[in-house]
C-alpha cells in the first residue's frame, strides 16, 4: 500500500492542477482514483528496503528491516526480512491469491490469508503492495477540507463486492494540488474505524520501463484506532525500478537467502 | 428416678406399637433424614479431597499469588468467559520469590503464567505438496515418480469432487476454472516440467491446486510459561510419558498427551477411538448411542484424511491387503477404503484392529511428533502477533487425570519463550532494536492528536525528487546468506527462569493443614515488603470450578434443611393428633397422680426413643452403603467429572463425624419439635378426660 500511495500521491499532484477548486463530478472522481493508482504503478519490477517500526502504547516494541520485491506484471510480491536476528531470513511470498509465509528456523512454508499483519505489525501486505483501488473500490466525493496546510479532496471508496480486500470502506484525503494522499482511514463494514494511515513524505523516481515519473510514499504511519497508543510506522528507502532476476519469485528463492 | 425411666421407656415402647403408623411416618422421616445427612457430607468431603487433590497437584499448588492489580480474578481453569483475563504482571519475581520463601511453612514458588496460542495447519494438499516438495529436493529418481503419480490420483479424486459440486454450485464459472487447472495438473506435459522446471509445477499445485482442499481450522492450544525442572519437582502428578522434560537453558514445549491424543491424532484413527471407547469398553451401541452413530457416520466421509497420505508403494499394498481382507475385487482404493471406513457394532472390532495393524503404520498418525519444532503464535499484551518456534521435547499427563480434558488443557513453555510470546524484550533484542532504530531517522511524534498538525503543518515538506542514477541491479542471491536465529540456537541462561516477569505464581507448603494462617501471613510479609500482590488459595484460583464444592454444599444443606423443617412439621403434626387421640389417656394418668412433669416426659422419652433408634438406622446405612461403595467406586460418567473424582473411579469415604452427628442432631430436633405438642398434653386435665368419657 505504501507504494500504492505513493503513486497515488504522484497522480494527485497532476490531477490537481487540472481539477477545479469546486466539489468532484463523477467523472473526474472516477479519474482521480485511476490516476492515484496509475501514478503508484510501475510497468517493471519494483525493489525498495523497508523499515518497519513498531510502537505499543507509544513505546517502540519491535523494529524490522525488510526488502520488499514487486513485480506488477505477474502480481507477484515478496517480502524478506533482514532484521533482526530472530525474524531475518523469514518471509512472505504472494502468489496469486495466495500468500506464503516462510519460517527458516522450521525450514517450512505456511498458506496464510491476505488479512494477516505483516511480521506481527500492524502494516499489511496491501500496504506495501500496487495499487487497485479503481479495480476495488467504487469512489463517492464526500468534501474539500483541509488538512494542515493542505487543502484536500476527501473521498469515501467502498469495496466492490467481488474484491477481496482488507477494508471494505476506505476514506482518503488527496492533496487538490499535488495528488498525493496524504490520509487515509480504513472502517469495517459497520463504519468502525479500525485504522488511520499518514502519508508525510513521497518521492517521485523515473522509471526507465514504465517512460514517467513513479510515485513511492517513503514513509507510512499506521496509527491503530481499536487499540489505542499502538501504531507502525514503515519507511521506504533504497528504491530499485530496474528489472529483477527472472526465478525470483519463487519459494525456492526465498528459502536459499537463509540456508 | 431410674424407676420412672423405667416405667417410661416401657410405655414409650408399648405406645410405639400402638401408635404404628404414627410410629412408622415419623421413624421414616427421621431415617431419611439421618441418612441424607451422613451419606451427603461423606459424598461431599470426598469429592472435596479428591478434587483438591486434582486442582493442588495439577496446577494450583496450595496457594496462588499475583498483582493486586489485575483487574480479573485468577481463574487457572478459565474463568468461564470469552477473551483473554487481565492478571496484571509481577515484573519482578525474584522479589517476590525472596519474600514468600521466608515463610517458614513454604517448601517452593513455582512461576507460572498462561496463554493461548494458535497453530496454523495447511490443509490434507498443503501437507501433500509439502512432502512431495521435500521429495523433490532431496529423494530419488524412484520416489519423485512415485509421488508424483499419487498426486495425480489424488487430483483425480479432487476433479471428482469439484464435478459434484458444480451441480449445486452458484458460481460454476469458478469451478470450471479450476477444473481446468486440475486438469493442466492432470496432464503429461505438465509433469514432464519435474525434469527441467520443478520450482514452477510445484508453485502451480501450492498456489493454485492446494487451496481447492479449502481451509483447515487452525489449533489453539493453552500454554503455560513456567520453570519447567521445577514444576516436575514440585507437582506430583506432573509425568513425562514420552520423550523428555524441556531442559535448563532451552526453548521448548511440552505437549499434554489428552490434547495430544484428542486434537493432534489423524481424524479417522480419533474416530476409530471414539467407537472403541463406546462399543468396546463401555458397551453401547452405534445403533442406539446418538453419540457413536454421528462418529459412525462421519468415518467414511473422512477417507481423503488416510488416502492422501498414501503414495507410491503404500498405495498398491494398502489396496491389497483392503481387498483381501474386505473379500472384493473393486480395484479404487478411494471405494474400498470408503467401504472399510463403513462400520457398524459388528463389524468394528475387527475393522479397528485392521486399521492400527495395517494402515496406521503406513499413515503419520499425529500432526507433530516429538523431537519436532512447532511455531507457537501468539498474540503480544498489545495485540499484535508473535511468533516463536519451539522444539516438543516430549509428552506430559497428569497421573490418575488421564482422562480429564481440565487437567489435560495445558501445554508447557520454558518461561522465556513466554515473555517473548508475551511481547516482553530481552536485553539482547532491546540492543539490536535500538541499533536498527539509530539507522533510520523517524521524527518523534508525542501523542496522536497534533499528529496531523506535525505532519502537514506549515513546514511540511511532501513531494521530493529521487535524484541521482539508478542504484546497481539487484543480485538474484545476496553476497552473504542473512544470519538468522535457529530455533535450537536460542539457548538463555537458566537463571532467566527465577528472574523477571510473571504473571502468576504457584506456593507449595510444608504443612497444607495450616493454609488459611499461611495465606494471611503470608499476604502481610508481601505487604511488609511493599509488594503489591494478592495472595488467594487453590480454590479461589481455581475460578468457578473451585467454587463447585461450595456451591454443591450449599444446595445439600438447603435441601437437607428444606427436608428436615418439612419433616419436622409432619412430626409436630403426629404427635398433635396423638395427642388428641389420647385425651383420655393422659387424663386417667393425671387423675391417678400423675403431675405434669411426667407427662411431658413420657412424650419427650417416645421421642428420643423413634428418633434415635431411626436415625442411628439411617446413618447405619448410609455408612454401610459407603463402605461398599469405597471398595467398589463410582465410575465418572464424563471426563469432566473424572477430574472432579480424581481419577476414573471415586471411592467415596465415611465421615465419622457426620456419623455420630447425624442421628444425634436429627433426635435433638425431633424433640423440639415435640415441646409443643407434650405441652398440650401436659395441660389436659382429669376432668377432661372424664368429659370425654361421657
Amino acid at each position: 500500500m505504501s507504494v500504492r500511495l505513493s503513486v497515488n500521491l504522484v497522480f494527485l499532484t497532476g490531477a490537481l492542477l487540472s481539477v477545479p477548486a469546486f466539489a468532484l463530478n463523477d467523472a473526474d472522481l472516477k479519474s482521480l482514483v485511476s490516476e492515484l493508482d496509475t501514478r503508484q504503478r510501475n510497468s517493471g519490477d519494483y525493489k525498495s528496503v523497508v523499515f518497519i517500526e513498531q510502537r505499543e502504547k507509544s513505546k517502540v516494541t519491535q523494529a524490522f528491516e525488510a526488502t520488499v520485491f514487486r513485480r506488477d506484471a505477474d502480481d507477484k510480491w515478496m517480502l524478506l526480512f533482514s532484521k533482526p536476528k530472530s525474524e531475518a531470513g523469514k518471509g512472505y511470498l504472494r502468489l496469486d491469491k495466495n500468500l506464503f509465509l516462510y519460517e527458516p528456523a522450521l525450514g517450512k512454508w505456511e498458506r496464510r490469508t491476505d488479512r494477516s499483519g505483516i511480521g506481527g505489525t500492524n502494516s499489511r501486505r496491501s500496504d506495501f503492495d500496487e495499487s487497485r483501488l479503481s479495480e476495488e473500490y467504487t469512489a463517492k466525493f464526500i468534501a474539500d477540507e483541509k488538512l494542515g496546510k493542505f487543502d484536500v479532496h476527501h473521498i469515501l471508496l467502498n469495496a466492490k463486492t467481488e474484491a477481496d480486500v482488507a477494508s471494505p470502506v476506505l476514506h482518503l484525503w488527496v492533496d487538490k494540488s499535488s495528488k498525493n494522499i496524504l490520509k487515509r482511514q480504513e472502517r469495517s463494514l459497520s463504519d468502525k474505524l479500525l485504522r488511520t494511515v499518514y502519508y508525510p513524505a513521497w518521492e517521485k523516481k523515473f522509471s526507465k520501463s514504465k517512460g514517467a515519473d513513479v510515485y513511492i510514499p517513503r514513509e507510512i504511519r499506521i496509527v491503530d484506532e481499536v487499540e489505542k497508543g499502538n501504531g507502525t510506522t514503515v519507511v521506504l528507502r533504497d528504491v530499485n525500478l530496474d528489472g529483477l532476476p527472472a526465478n525470483i519469485f519463487t519459494k525456492a528463492w526465498l528459502e536459499s537467502q537463509s540456508r | 428416678m431410674l424407676e420412672e425411666l423405667k416405667v417410661l421407656l416401657l410405655v414409650a415402647v408399648r405406645n410405639i406399637a400402638l401408635h404404628k403408623v404414627k410410629s412408622l411416618v415419623v421413624g421414616g422421616i427421621l431415617f431419611s433424614g439421618s441418612f441424607l445427612v451422613v451419606f451427603g457430607l461423606s459424598f461431599l468431603g470426598s469429592i472435596e479431597n479428591t478434587m483438591s487433590q486434582s486442582i493442588i497437584g495439577s496446577v494450583a499448588g496450595h496457594l496462588q499469588v499475583y498483582s493486586a492489580d489485575a483487574k480479573d480474578d485468577l481463574a487457572l481453569f478459565g474463568s468461564g468467559f470469552f477473551g483473554r483475563d487481565d492478571l496484571g504482571e509481577i515484573p519482578k519475581f525474584e522479589q517476590v520469590r525472596e519474600e514468600i520463601l521466608k515463610h517458614p511453612n513454604v517448601a517452593s514458588i513455582v512461576p507460572m503464567s498462561f496463554e493461548n496460542a494458535i497453530i496454523g495447519r495447511g490443509n490434507l494438499l498443503d501437507e501433500l505438496f509439502e512432502r512431495f516438495r521435500k521429495t523433490v529436493r532431496s529423494g530419488s529418481k524412484a520416489e519423485i515418480a512415485a509421488m508424483s503419480e499419487s498426486i495425480r490420483q489424488n487430483l483425480r479424486t479432487v476433479r471428482t469432487d469439484l464435478e459434484n459440486e458444480i451441480k449445486i454450485a452458484g458460481n460454476p464459472d469458478d469451478i470450471k476454472k479450476q477444473i481446468a487447472d486440475v486438469d493442466l495438473a492432470l496432464s503429461d506435459s505438465f509433469w514432464s516440467k519435474i525434469s527441467t522446471d520443478p520450482e514452477s509445477l510445484m508453485i502451480f499445485l501450492e498456489s493454485k491446486i492446494a487451496p481447492l482442499s479449502g481451509e483447515k481450522e487452525p489449533l489453539y492450544l493453552r500454554y503455560m510459561g513456567t520453570h519447567p525442572e521445577l514444576f516436575s519437582n514440585e507437582f506430583k502428578k506432573f509425568k513425562i510419558i514420552e520423550g523428555e522434560n524441556i531442559p535448563a537453558g532451552e526453548r521448548g514445549i511440552l505437549i499434554s498427551k489428552r490434547i495430544y491424543e484428542t486434537q493432534l491424532k489423524n481424524i479417522v484413527a480419533r474416530g476409530f477411538d471414539n467407537l472403541y471407547k463406546g462399543i468396546v469398553v463401555q458397551d453401547k451401541s452405534i445403533v442406539t448411542d446418538i453419540s457413536l452413530k454421528t462418529f459412525a457416520t462421519d468415518l467414511p466421509k473422512q477417507y481423503l484424511e488416510i488416502l492422501v497420505q498414501l503414495t507410491g508403494e503404500n498405495r498398491s499394498l494398502t489396496l491389497a491387503e483392503l481387498q483381501k481382507f474386505m473379500k472384493t475385487q473393486e480395484t479404487s482404493l478411494e471405494k474400498v477404503l470408503q467401504d472399510f471406513l463403513t462400520v457398524d457394532d459388528k463389524n468394528f472390532r475387527e475393522r479397528f484392529d485392521f486399521f492400527y495393524k495395517v494402515i496406521v503404520p503406513k499413515i503419520r498418525l499425529y500432526s507433530f511428533n516429538t523431537g519436532e519444532t512447532i511455531n507457537l503464535r501468539s498474540y503480544t499484551r498489545s495485540g499484535f502477533l508473535k511468533t516463536v518456534p519451539l522444539k516438543i521435547y516430549g509428552l506430559y499427563l497428569f497421573e490418575g487425570l488421564e482422562s480429564s480434558d481440565l487437567a489435560g488443557a495445558f501445554n508447557f513453555v520454558d518461561l522465556v519463550s513466554y515473555r517473548e510470546l508475551y511481547g516482553r524484550m530481552s536485553d539482547e533484542g532491546q540492543k539490536e532494536l535500538e541499533e536498527i532504530r539509530s539507522k533510520i531517522p523517524i521524527k518523534s511524534v508525542e501523542n496522536a492528536a497534533n499528529l496531523e498538525d506535525s505532519l502537514f503543518g506549515a513546514e511540511a515538506q511532501i513531494e521530493t525528487r529521487a535524484e541521482g542514477p539508478q542504484t546497481a541491479a539487484v543480485q538474484a542471491k545476496p553476497a552473504a546468506a542473512l544470519e538468522f536465529r535457529r530455533s535450537q540456537s536460542g539457548r538463555y541462561d537458566p537463571a532467566e527462569l527465577k528472574t523477571g516477569l510473571t504473571i502468576n505464581a504457584a506456593i507449595i507448603l510444608k504443612n497444607p493443614r495450616r493454609i488459611a494462617s499461611t495465606r494471611a501471613e503470608i499476604e502481610e510479609l508481601l505487604k511488609q515488603a511493599k509488594l503489591n500482590l494478592r495472595v488467594v488459595d487453590w480454590k479461589q484460583a481455581s475460578g468457578t470450578l473451585g467454587q463447585l464444592v461450595t456451591v454443591i454444599r450449599a444446595v445439600l444443606l438447603i435441601a437437607v434443611a428444606i427436608i428436615l423443617i418439612v419433616a419436622m412439621a409432619i412430626i409436630n403434626n403426629a404427635i398433635m393428633m396423638t395427642t388428641i387421640e389420647r385425651t383420655r389417656e393422659i387424663g386417667t394418668l393425671r387423675a391417678i397422680g400423675a403431675q405434669r412433669a411426667f407427662i411431658l416426659r413420657m412424650f419427650f422419652i417416645e421421642t428420643m426413643t423413634i428418633g434415635l433408634l431411626a436415625s442411628a438406622a439411617g446413618s447405619l446405612l448410609a455408612v454401610t452403603l459407603l463402605s461398599i461403595l469405597n471398595v467398589k467406586g463410582i465410575a465418572a460418567p464424563s471426563d469432566f467429572l473424572s477430574f472432579i473424582f480424581g481419577g476414573p473411579k471415586l471411592y467415596p469415604s465415611v465421615s465419622a463425624g457426620a456419623a455420630v452427628f447425624a442421628p444425634v442432631a436429627v433426635s435433638l430436633l425431633a424433640l423440639i419439635f415435640t415441646l409443643y405438642p407434650a405441652f398440650m398434653a401436659s395441660r389436659i386435665s382429669p376432668a377432661a378426660a372424664m368429659q370425654d368419657r361421657e
